[in-house]
């Protein structure tokens, strides 16, 4: 308890006209908060309102509260309850929405202008302090309505929670279905981080893997087997234009690419076993990273680019290290507690890491505080696999195998809230969340 | 007709006498009484006509002419002498007239004098009770300051007087409520203590319900705030101030909303002891532990 009181010293020696006096200038309360609570943040969502008397082409207020939900950093309130729903500021009536506890508000329209194009209009308001905390007029057209309601719950999740929303943004993801021949068809694909909008990039009869996005978000980097031998390549997202960067003999995988852009990391065995390797990709010229009688793969770069953690199996079993990515020297082993780590991911603020974590034959993602090395489990399920940092570090997404398949789900970085993303016809695997859209 | 011519004669000298004194008591007789014309009258004599030879009458009448001029000798003597007589009259008069103006002259200055003295008596005499009636109005002035002045040390003696008894009074009440006091001690610091009691359980009731509506979800450690609450009887929150910014908007922002959601604070419903323990102005620090 710190609870401080002045007026805990009474002078009893003073026992004359003081005492009152003494007991009224000292007792001022002074009380210190030590605890909080961690729950969603209250946020109503107006139906926004729309220029026009058909009926609006979207329900942005929907995609909001449903990004802003699915956070589980925020409670929306059910449309229904609304005490009113006021398309313009000065229709607040705060008295109102005060009463039912609702600190944040956000009200908007959506507008079709004379060219045919469509403005979103919004404001995130402060309910107890009767002041807006943000304001935006935002141009789309039809086909981007979904992403502009995707850039609404950013600010607003920025607004409210102090760091970026990544709703606007986009997963790929490897599908594998089976053909009624039994043959099995792969497919590359992109989607909003809602799982909506998919759209298929590339498939193939043969294999597809480890799909890594390029810091812009325009081009993704993947595996394929389509030359029945492993092949590294990177495809142009918009054009759909493809370079077969690594086909070198044996092994070539896991690509990751590096925070400046330039550069891919990737395993190659073309020198006899699985090693790390650096390709600058203007150049194709490789540099080797690893020198090591062990298995070797799987690397990620840390954000400021300095650094690749790896899986290896150097100590007997497969773990995780670390190597700097100038000058090289010994790996740093980073895992300690358990007999399997594999996969890792670097979280944006270097802070953490994900990554797989196995032991009798279960599989979670595990993340890992580099800052006193201490990790958690944040998965439940029996096989989860391929963890990916959504670029707020807020968010995991990662696949999970159970009766119904090999399928999306989602946790937030505390393990607090756990979400399946079922949105695709069957398996679905390697989740990579792409980047931030460039901010407008 | 001898008779006549005497006659005539002696009119005629008569008629010239007469003629003379009257133009000499004309002469004089303007300015005087008219007395001396009557005397004149008087002594003239009236000539008795009588018939006597030449000679004598000769004789006769050089004898009365010598008569005549002694009487006109001695009635111009006498006139001289009456004239100067007059003359000395005259000049006595005027002196008598100069006396008499002199005297008059005299009496008016000194009537004037005597008035002048009057007047100057009579403004002494104003002076004089003018003075003493300023004297008198000063010695009342005197008397009155006098009484004030008694009045006043009566007061202040009174006063003095009262004082002392206030002092007695106060220091045996003094006494008493000292005695009181060191009885009552225990009392107070009892009401003290349960007042402590009472704040300590307040700001711990304050303290919950804050922190139930403190929500830090998403927010990064080691932030602090410090936030000035106003109350009024029966907790409502008036108004909520940022006394010192964690530099952190949201942080500030959870802080505030947590007071204002928290809203009424759970203070005591009445009115006095809300007042007594002065809870209309509380601060809260902001400083959640993991």
């Amino acid at each position: 308890m710190n609870i401080r009181k002045f007026g805990s010293i009474v002078f009893f020696t003073h026992i004359l006209l003081g005492t009152l006096l003494v007991l009224n200038n000292a007792l001022a309360l002074d009380i210190t908060i030590e605890q909080g609570v961690e729950n969603p943040i209250p946020v109503a969502i107006v139906p926004f309102g729309w220029s026009q008397t058909s009926l609006a082409p979207i329900d942005l207020s929907e995609i909001v509260a449903g990004d802003l939900e699915r956070s589980a950093r925020f409670e929306a309130m059910d449309f229904k309850d609304l005490p009113q729903r006021p398309a313009e500021y000065k229709d607040v009536n705060f008295r109102d929405w005060r009463l039912l506890g609702m600190e944040n508000l956000v009200i908007g329209q959506l507008v079709l202008t004379e060219a045919g194009e469509y403005e979103v209009e919004f404001r995130l308001i402060d309910v107890y302090k009767e002041k807006q905390i943000a304001g935006f007029r935002l141009p789309s057209t039809k086909a981007q309505l979904r992403t502009t309601a995707h850039e609404i719950s950013d600010i607003i999740y920025e607004k409210l929670i102090g760091v970026r929303g990544a709703f606007a943004t986009r997963i790929a993801y490897i599908t594998v279905n089976q053909k009624r021949d039994g043959s099995k068809i792969f497919s590359l694909q992109i989607a909003d981080a809602d799982g909506h909008n998919p759209q298929i990039l590339l498939e193939s009869p043969e294999p597809l893997m480890s799909p890594s996005w390029s810091p812009d978000g325009k081009r993704l980097a993947y595996v394929s087997f389509e030359g029945k031998n492993s092949n590294i390549f990177v495809q142009d997202i918009k054009t759909g234009k493809r370079d077969n960067v690594a086909a070198n003999k044996g092994i070539n995988s896991a690509p990751a690419w590096s925070p400046d852009g330039s550069s891919l990391a990737m395993t190659l065995s073309k020198d006899g076993n699985t090693e790390i390797y650096i390709m600058h990709l203007e150049s194709r010229t490789l540099r080797r990273i690893t020198n090591n009688q062990a298995i070797d793969t799987e690397p990620n770069w840390s954000k400021d680019g300095k650094k690749l953690a790896f899986t290896s199996d150097r100590g007997g079993s497969p773990q995780i290290y670390e190597v700097a990515v100038r000058g090289g020297g010994k790996p740093k082993r980073l895992t300690f507690n358990g007999p399997y780590h594999a996969r890792p991911r670097y979280s944006s603020d270097g802070n953490s890491m994900i990554m797989v974590t196995g032991q009798g034959g279960i599989y979670r993602i595990a993340i890992l505080d580099l800052r006193n090395g201490f990790s958690d489990i944040l998965t439940k399920a029996r096989l989860d696999e391929s963890p990916s940092f959504a670029p707020n570090d807020h968010m995991i997404i990662y696949t999970t195998t159970g009766a119904r398949g090999t399928t999306l789900a989602a946790v937030s970085a505390d393990g607090q809230v756990h979400q399946r993303l079922a949105l695709q016809d069957g398996e679905v695997r390697e989740p990579a969340w792409g980047p931030f859209l460039p901010r407008r | 007709m001898r008779l006549g011519w005497f006659t005539t004669l002696s009119s005629s000298v008569l008629s010239l006498i007469l003629h003379l004194v009257v133009g000499v008591l004309l002469l004089f007789s303007f300015e005087f009484t008219p007395q001396p014309k009557t005397q004149i009258r008087q002594d003239v004599n009236v000539v008795q006509a009588v018939v006597i030879d030449k000679k004598q009458v000769d004789l006769e009448l050089e004898r009365i002419r010598k008569i005549e001029e002694e009487k006109h000798k001695k009635e111009k003597q006498r006139l001289e002498e009456l004239e100067k007589k007059a003359n000395n009259l005259e000049k006595k008069r005027k002196e008598e007239e100069k006396k008499l103006a002199e005297a008059k002259k005299k009496k008016e200055q000194e009537q004037k004098k005597l008035k002048e003295e009057q007047v100057r008596l009579k403004k002494l005499e104003k002076e004089k009770a003018e003075l003493k009636k300023k004297r008198e109005l000063e010695e009342k002035k005197i008397k009155e300051a006098e009484a004030k002045a008694e009045k006043l040390k009566a007061e202040d003696k009174a006063r003095q007087q009262k004082i002392a008894e206030e002092k007695k009074v106060a220091e045996n009440n003094r006494r008493e409520k000292e005695l009181a006091d060191a009885m009552n001690a225990e009392e107070t610091a009892k009401q003290a203590s349960k007042d402590q009691e009472l704040i300590n359980r307040i700001s711990n009731n304050i303290k919950r319900s804050i922190e139930s509506k403190f929500n830090k979800v998403g927010l990064p450690d080691d932030l602090e705030c410090e936030l000035r609450v106003r109350l009024v009887p029966g907790g409502d929150v008036i108004d909520v101030t940022i006394a010192k910014s964690s530099g952190h908007d949201i942080f500030d922002r959870r802080a505030v909303n947590a007071t204002q959601k928290a809203s009424p604070l759970p203070v005591p419903d009445d009115v006095e002891t809300f007042e007594r323990l002065d809870l209309r102005e509380i601060k809260l620090y902001f400083k959640p532990t993991n």
